[in-house]
């Protein structure tokens, strides 16, 4: 079972070098090995899952190469398997083949199509690390690698000023949260002395109350170590203070949003929270401070989503919007509904990413939803897709989506979070409400297409959509009982009671709880909201004048691209120049550096008139230190 | 007052003299003969003290030897005989001082620390007969006998490094050069030529 | 009879004498090899005079030593000087300052 693991890990990083490798050669090779690699890991964690259930194994925790070995600490490389981590792997792999396989003929225009696959194949190699660790260690390099392949990805049209721009803000701010997270690794390596998890796990119990003093105050140890931990995770996952380089993002093709932005690596912060539950149940503040957090990112950052126009960026805040329902089912200890949203996040989402990208090609590369209209009879193929991926991410009921997203909302309610509550569910209303200014401002009015009689697209960008479309609606009820009972992630996450309590009491099956969502008032406000839309956006029958300074704040996201863009370099160009002048050039260079220099210069300058060169000199000055030693001899004795 | 002491006092008196006649004159042959000179009158001073080999040695070796090769020096180079510079003035004042101070130092020394202050020098030590040179030689050539012969290749050693340093190779003689002569090969002394028509 | 202070007194001028001649001399290096003789002759004193004081023969056998070194050193110094005058045409202490720093 190691063994495979490793082949589901290792594949795509062959796949890699090989691609490097054969980087010149012709395009079908690279997208041969890419593709294939990719499928490997894909059939392997496939059939890991079905061997795991099968067989009922226990969660395996297992070092591969222990390449740091002292009494003290050893780092070493390690796998740990089980149920969450598998899925995940599944659910990445599956994403990253259909991806790769889109990107066949969405890329084929490049001039460097080869340096996507090794770039593509990379990320997925980076990401199976994260997910299938065994512990911190291993987590952080593929969290960096993560980091480093969308830093290359979002930047891969490196002649566009913009892109290059959104790299560089995306890395910046995924450093911010890194720091975070390196933080909490060390903390961590302190405290327990081990970086595995379940070493980690077995030893927090004794910790819990202990304090970490830092300048006098002290601090709860554990709450330290899952808040500086969820730094990180909030960079990777684009939460509220962090989030703000996800829409930039966009820059990088559209497979790579797809693959990256949506469904894989936001999710990464999500699952390392989900991973590190046995920490994060006991920090019972921190949890609440990722429940706020969560919400209000939902909240808001879905209100500025209806006011952008670019698709892509529409489809980027609602990303942000999603994750953070998943990071409020975090906060809530509802580990496992978190995940189950971040599954079927990851396949609507990516949907949806591949149609956008699919409208994008076909309307070469028109990416303002004002300018496209009137494409559900040229696109037949994408405007189903689409719209089965926005019924999923609305939460119509019966898609994957309803259940998911649903069953967040109705359990944070459940458990009297009133504030979050209230959130989530203003946030069903604004998610309809975008969703449907995207869908029907671009399938339908006024045609802006200029070759009406060219097919839709290449078949390699339709197959995905048709294959995505399936889980996008159907995993949500097929996994539903099993997720919310426990059987499916029992062994991996922890506080299985809340959700089982919410569960026996609140849901008790799929079937009762869909009948029951009629009744609710997530329902109300979703139809209201499909109403509302329907008039507003479709039938254009009256305007709503937004007050100005709403829009104002709405359009500048909160001040966040400003602070980012202008705020802060300025306030770090005055630092750094403040910096550059006072500390670097006067005190370090002037006067440590030049300083020393010019010291010894004037000290030699004068040591060396010493040597006259003469002899008689040198004599002199024997002779006197001579008579000076006899007359030192002569005063003592 | 002895004879004895009479002696010692004309001829260190002389001994002085001539030493600072060697430091002071302007002219080197003239400071070499002055040595020769000192060199004469401490040879008579230590006969005084019992060391006859030593003097006759100091002598023979010193006048005879190294006091001529400083003469052959001083006439194999051109040296002109410039008057005494104002540097030489200058610092005379401070020679002189140097020169007193470390005479009282050394002398109030001896004078205050040493014991049997009034000890005579003048004494014949006795190992095997009442000959000092007798006596030296049997010390030198028995207890000292490698000492004796690490002098004998120090003295070599002069002769070569002396050799060595002022040797200039005329470029219009001739030589031989021995590495050369034995590592020829029997190719290079015997050319067999083929293939001519007689 | 005469003292041994007298012997040693006499040692130490010569001494002194020598060491004024070293950095006296300001125009020839021969002279200062002629100072450095002196300087032995007055040690050589101090060898015959102490052994005589102590009733060892040593010391005279150390004299002995002396003088073979000094010949050798002598040697050895004036051939120096040969080479020297040849590569820069002076034996003026006044010019000899490459040390100079």
């Amino acid at each position: 079972m190691i063994y495979l693991a490793l082949i589901l890990l290792l594949a795509p990083l062959v796949g890699t070098l090989l691609l490097l490798y054969t980087q010149n050669n012709s395009k079908r090779l690279s997208i041969f090995i890419s593709n294939s690699s990719i499928l490997i890991s894909f059939f392997v964690s496939i059939y890991l899952l079905f061997l795991y259930f099968s067989c009922n194994y226990l969660p395996v925790s297992q070092d591969v190469l222990v390449f740091a070995d002292t009494k003290l600490y050893s780092l070493s490389f390690g796998l740990y398997i089980d149920s969450l981590s598998l899925v995940m792997s599944t659910v990445v792999t599956s994403v990253s083949f259909l991806v790769h396989y889109y990107s066949i003929s969405y890329m084929k225009d490049e001039s460097s199509f080869n340096r996507f696959f090794i770039y593509t194949n990379f990320f997925t190699f980076s990401m199976l690390l994260i997910v299938l660790s065994n512990n911190f260690f291993q987590l952080f390099i593929g969290w960096e690698l993560v980091g480093l392949s969308s830093y290359l990805l979002i930047g891969f049209w490196t002649s566009k000023e913009s892109a290059i721009k959104a790299n560089y803000k995306a890395f910046l701010v995924n450093r911010v949260g890194d720091i975070g997270l390196l933080l909490g690794l060390c903390l961590v390596f302190v405290t327990y002395g081990t970086t595995n998890y379940t070493e980690v796990f077995n030893l927090k119990d004794t910790i819990n109350n202990s304090e970490l003093d830092i300048f006098g105050t002290s601090f709860n140890l554990l709450s330290s170590i899952c808040l500086l931990l969820f730094v990180g995770a909030m960079a990777k996952s684009a939460q509220v203070p962090l989030h703000f380089w996800l829409p930039d993002s966009m820059e990088g093709p559209t497979p790579i949003s797809a693959l990256i932005h949506a469904a894989t690596m936001v999710t990464a912060g999500i699952y390392m929270v989900a991973r590190l539950s046995p920490l994060y149940v006991l920090a019972e503040d921190v949890s609440i401070f990722i429940l706020y957090v969560g919400s209000v990112t939902a909240f808001f950052l879905g209100l500025v989503s209806l006011v952008q126009n670019d698709i892509k960026r529409i489809i980027a805040y609602s990303t942000i919007s999603q994750l953070g329902y998943m990071t409020a089912a975090l906060g809530a200890s509802l580990y496992s509904l978190a995940i189950f949203h971040l599954i079927t996040h990851a396949f609507f989402k990516a949907l949806l990413f591949l149609c956008a990208g699919s409208i994008i090609i076909k309307c070469h590369h028109e990416q303002d939803i004002r300018k496209i209209g009137g494409l559900r009879k040229f696109m037949p193929i994408t405007y189903l897709a689409f719209l089965y991926a926005s019924l999923s991410l609305i939460g119509f009921p019966l898609t994957s989506g309803f259940y998911s997203k649903e069953v967040i909302i109705d359990a944070i309610g459940y458990y009297n979070h009133t504030i979050p509550y209230t959130m989530l569910l203003a946030g069903i209303f604004i998610t309809t409400l975008y969703t449907s200014k995207i869908f029907f401002k671009v399938f339908f009015g006024e045609c802006t297409l200029h070759d009406r009689n060219e097919k839709e697209n290449d078949k390699e960008m339709l197959v995905p959509l048709f294959i995505l479309t399936a889980p996008s609606v159907f995993l949500g009820l097929f996994i539903f009982d099993s997720l919310l009972s426990g059987t499916l992630f029992g062994a991996s996450l922890m506080s299985n009671t809340v959700v089982l309590d919410f569960y026996n009491n609140y849901v008790i099956n799929s079937l009762y709880f869909f009948l029951h969502s009629f009744m609710t008032i997530n329902f109300f406000i979703l139809l209201i909201a499909l109403i509302f839309s329907y008039y507003y956006y479709y039938k254009k029958s009256f305007n709503i004048s937004i007050p100005n300074i709403l829009s104002t704040i709405l359009k500048n996201e909160y001040g966040f691209n400003n602070l980012s863009t202008k705020f802060i370099p300025k306030f770090q160009n005055l630092l750094t120049k403040y910096l550059w002048k006072n500390i670097d050039i006067l005190t370090i260079d002037n006067g440590i550096i030049n300083n020393t220099s010019l010291m010894f210069d004037k000290i030699s300058n004068t040591v060396r008139k010493f040597q006259t060169g003469y002899i008689y000199h040198y004599s002199l000055t024997i002779i006197s230190a001579l008579i000076l030693a006899l007359l030192i001899i002569r005063i003592r004795y | 007052m002895n004879i004895e002491l009479i002696t010692f006092f004309i001829f260190s008196l002389l001994l002085v003299f001539t030493c600072l006649k060697v430091i002071t004159s302007s002219n080197p042959v003239l400071s070499a003969v002055n040595l020769v000179f000192s060199f004469f009158l401490s040879a008579v001073l230590w006969l005084l003290l019992g060391a006859e080999f030593l003097s006759i040695i100091l002598i023979l070796v010193y006048v005879g030897a190294v006091m001529v090769l400083f003469l052959f020096v001083v006439m194999m180079l051109d040296i002109n005989i410039a008057k005494k510079s104002a540097a030489y003035i200058n610092y005379l004042p401070l020679g002189i001082g140097i020169f007193l101070a470390f005479n009282a130092l050394v002398i109030f020394f001896f004078v205050n620390t040493f014991e049997n202050i009034d000890y005579n020098a003048v004494k014949n030590i006795e190992i095997i007969s009442t000959s000092n040179t007798e006596n030296l030689g049997y010390l030198l050539f028995t207890k000292y006998l490698v000492e004796f012969e690490i002098a004998g290749l120090i003295l070599l050693l002069g002769i070569i490094s002396a050799i060595i340093l002022t040797y200039k190779k005329n470029p219009k003689n001739k030589y031989q050069n021995p590495t050369s002569q034995i590592s020829v090969s029997k190719k290079d002394r015997l050319k067999v030529i083929t293939g001519l028509k007689e | 009879m005469i003292p041994i202070s007298y012997y040693l007194i006499l040692s130490t001028i010569i001494f002194a004498i020598s060491i004024a001649g070293i950095f006296l001399n300001r125009k020839n290096i021969l002279v200062l090899l002629m100072s450095l003789e002196l300087m032995f002759l007055s040690v050589n004193f101090n060898l015959i005079t102490l052994g005589n004081y102590l009733g060892d023969l040593t010391g005279q056998v150390f004299v002995f030593f002396v003088l073979t070194v000094v010949a050798a050193e002598s040697a050895i110094g004036l051939a120096l000087l040969i080479v020297l005058f040849r590569n820069k045409k002076t034996i003026d202490v006044d010019d000899l300052s490459e040390l100079k720093g």
